[in-house]
């Protein structure tokens, strides 16, 4: 009995040590999303290509996370950026019409992206590639997804990161837009480009 | 009895055919006329895709009963005969009902321009196979 408390006393002590440790390694920070971030979509439907953007970033969002300096590793904590479906630009007014409809604009304005981590991120880097793992929200349905961005550190303590993911449309159970009688239609794949902006807040 | 009947299921199949051939040329030729499907004047493909599908039997029957209402006035060979019977057709019919839906929908008029164009077209396959089928 006895040496069964050591042991458990043991244990806790290695564990609080390591818990101590892994504290003293992590710094929480924060990321304040710039105006000048923006997102576009390439799509195809048989007839042409398209591309809608949003480029500009209105919502006064901030990233918190925790950063992990042994392994590069950063953890947000509920943080995400928020993009109003209705601001879709396809330029052709049928293209965006039709495209903000696909996405369940009017139920659904939203499209949320929530950030879980990035690996290997680090605060000087020229174009370098990391891997961060996201939560997309689009429709009330949510796809966790990994994510190469490549982390450019700006002057002025500022972050760009750019990336791109393809898509479904049948990922947010969503239908790609089809007219007569299926004759006319959208690919249900498409590109999400970004090109996010951060500053850096201590 | 047979043969109107085979000639209407000819007619009306060949007018499917030309009628989704058209449209894949005017994709071709014109994407910018085309990309006004994605307009939301125009029904998502879904349930009632069917209809679309059917219209060129509609159109066959419709002017299968014209050709043998009327097809004594029209005189000379087959392909004279089967221009009389598109142009009858699109100025009668046609011309009137697309007038209308311009004045009524949001489409541009080149669209229009290419449902007369098909239209016309359809019509003379089908007065084709009723003059050499059903002289």
């Amino acid at each position: 009995m006895r040496i069964t408390l050591y042991i458990i006393f043991f244990l806790f002590t290695l564990n609080t040590s390591f818990i101590k440790k892994a504290f003293r390694n992590n710094s929480l920070a924060r990321w304040v999303v710039e105006k000048s971030s923006s997102l576009n979509i390439q799509g195809e439907t048989n007839i042409n290509s398209f591309e809608c953007d949003v480029t500009e970033y209105l919502r006064p969002d901030t990233l918190v996370y925790l950063k992990n300096d042994g392994a590069k590793k950063l953890c947000f904590t509920n943080s995400g950026l928020t993009i109003d479906v209705r601001r879709f630009d396809c330029h052709n007014k049928f293209i965006t019409e039709d495209f903000r409809n696909a996405l369940k604009a009017d139920e659904s304005p939203n499209l949320k992206i929530l950030f879980i981590t990035i690996d290997q991120f680090s605060n000087n880097s020229n174009s370098q590639v990391v891997k961060g793992i996201v939560d997309i929200e689009l429709a009330q349905v949510v796809k966790r997804s990994e994510i190469n961005y490549t982390v450019k550190t700006l002057p002025g303590n500022r972050i760009q990161m750019n990336g791109s993911h393809i898509f479904s449309f049948s990922d947010f159970k969503l239908k790609a837009p089809k007219k007569l009688a299926g004759l006319i239609r959208t690919k249900d794949q498409i590109k999400v480009n970004f090109q996010l902006f951060f500053k850096a807040i201590q | 009895m047979n043969k109107v009947f085979i000639a209407w299921l000819i007619a009306a199949i060949l007018m499917l055919v030309l009628g989704i051939g058209m449209l894949y040329t005017g994709i071709y030729f014109f994407p910018k006329i085309a990309d006004e499907y994605f307009s939301p004047v125009f029904r998502k493909a879904g349930e009632t895709d069917w209809t679309f599908y059917a219209h060129p039997f509609i159109l066959a029957f419709a002017l299968k009963w014209f050709w043998e209402r009327y097809k004594g006035i029209f005189e000379g060979g087959v392909l004279l005969r089967a221009i009389e019977v598109a142009l009858v057709y699109s100025i009668v019919a046609l011309l009137p009902i697309l007038w209308l839906t311009y004045s009524a929908i949001d489409v541009s008029f080149k669209m229009i321009l290419t449902w007369f164009i098909y239209g016309l077209v359809q019509s003379f396959a089908a007065g084709l196979i009723f003059a050499k089928l059903n002289p």
